[in-house]
C-alpha cells in the first residue's frame, strides 16, 4: 500500500475513540448522478455542522472527489464514504470524505503526482492559480477539481493505492481522502443524530 | 430535496446579461461551453464594453463548469474587447471562494458584486 499526506496523523489524533456518524454509498453511477449524491449528502452535513459555510465547502469537496472518481473509473464502480466524528473531550469535529475507484496506471500516476506536489507547496492558493493557468494554456485535464478541494474547501488530501495488478499495465484501486475540522451543531447529541 | 437543472439565457437591454441557474457539472459542460461561445460572439456582434454574468440563481458549479469559465476568460484576455461583471449571491455557498479564484485569474477583466441574502435567518 502506498500512502501520502503529511497531516493525516495530526487530524486523526483529534478523535481517538470519539463518536462517529457516517454514510457510505457504493454505486455504478454516471457523472449526472454526482450532483444528486451531493444534494443528498448536503442534507447530512446540514444536520451536523453549525456553520453553513462549512456545509458549502465540504459539499463542494464531496462533489469534486466523487466526480473525479466516476470520470476515471475503468469499470464505472465507485464507493464514497463520509465520516463525521466528534472528540468526546474537546467537542471538535472532523469530517473525512473517501472515494474508491479502479483506474488505469496513467491516471493514477497523474493523480498521485498532483497530490504529492500539492502537499509540498506552502501556499495552496498560489498552487491553485498555477493549475488554472496550466489549464488555460493546454486545455486538458490538469486536476483542477482536486486542487479546488484544497484551495476552496481548505481540506487536506491524501491517497492510498491497493489491489494493484500484476503488471504495470493493469489497473489499481485508488482511495482519495479529504479531511478537515468542522464545527458541529445541535444536530449532534452524544453521537446520536437528533 | 430537488435538484434544479442547469440553464442559461441572455438578454440585451442596453447591457448584455447572461443569467445562469441550477447546477453545472461534467454532464452539462458541453452545453455551458456552447453557451459561452455564443455569448462571446453576441458580445462582439453588439460591440458591448461590458457583459454581466448573473449568478444569483446559480446553485452549484463543479470544476468541469469552472474550466468552461476559465476557457471563456482566456479567450477574453486574448481579444481584450469587453469586461465582465459577475453578480453573485451569498446564498450560494460555493460562489465566494470560486469567484475569488476567477478574479485572481483574470483581475483586469473580472469584477464581482455580491447580492446579500433577503432570506430571514433560521
Amino acid at each position: 500500500m502506498r500512502r501520502s499526506g503529511s497531516s493525516v496523523g495530526q487530524l486523526l489524533d483529534i478523535v481517538p475513540g470519539g463518536d462517529l456518524a457516517y454514510i457510505e454509498l457504493s454505486c455504478r453511477p454516471n457523472v449526472q448522478l454526482a450532483s444528486l449524491v451531493r444534494e443528498f449528502i448536503t442534507q447530512f452535513y446540514r444536520r451536523l455542522f453549525s456553520s453553513r459555510n462549512e456545509v458549502g465547502f465540504v459539499a463542494l469537496a464531496t462533489h469534486e472527489l466523487l466526480e473525479n472518481a466516476i470520470r476515471h473509473s475503468v469499470d464505472r464502480e465507485t464507493t464514497i464514504r463520509i465520516e463525521v466524528s466528534r472528540d468526546g473531550n474537546s467537542g471538535r469535529g472532523l469530517v473525512s470524505i473517501r472515494t474508491w475507484n479502479r483506474a488505469q496506471p496513467s491516471k493514477i500516476a497523474a493523480l498521485t503526482s498532483l497530490i504529492d506536489e500539492m502537499n509540498r507547496v506552502s501556499d495552496p492558493q498560489e498552487f491553485y492559480q498555477g493549475v488554472l493557468k496550466k489549464f488555460s494554456a493546454i486545455d486538458r485535464d490538469v486536476g483542477l477539481g482536486i486542487a479546488r478541494v484544497r484551495a476552496e474547501a481548505f481540506m487536506s488530501l491524501f491517497y492510498e493505492l491497493t489491489g494493484g495488478g500484476e503488471s504495470n499495465d493493469e489497473s489499481s484501486v485508488v482511495c482519495v481522502t479529504a479531511m478537515a475540522e468542522v464545527s458541529l451543531g445541535e444536530g449532534w447529541y452524544e453521537g446520536v443524530l437528533v | 430535496m430537488s435538484l434544479r437543472q442547469f440553464g442559461a439565457e441572455t438578454r440585451y437591454e442596453g447591457v448584455l446579461v447572461a443569467k445562469f441557474v441550477g447546477n453545472a457539472d461534467a454532464a452539462t459542460k458541453p452545453t455551458l461551453d456552447s453557451f459561452l461561445a455564443d455569448l462571446h460572439d453576441e458580445a462582439r456582434r453588439l460591440q458591448v464594453t461590458r457583459v454581466v454574468l448573473d449568478f444569483t440563481e446559480f446553485e452549484f458549479m463543479s470544476s468541469a463548469g469552472f474550466k468552461s469559465f476559465v476557457a471563456y476568460l482566456t479567450t477574453l484576455q486574448e481579444d481584450s474587447i469587453y469586461r465582465v461583471s459577475v453578480l453573485s449571491s451569498d446564498d450560494m455557498l460555493w460562489q465566494r471562494r470560486s469567484l475569488h479564484a476567477l478574479k485572481c485569474f483574470a483581475p483586469d477583466l473580472l469584477d464581482v458584486d455580491e447580492v446579500k441574502s433577503t432570506k430571514e435567518a433560521p
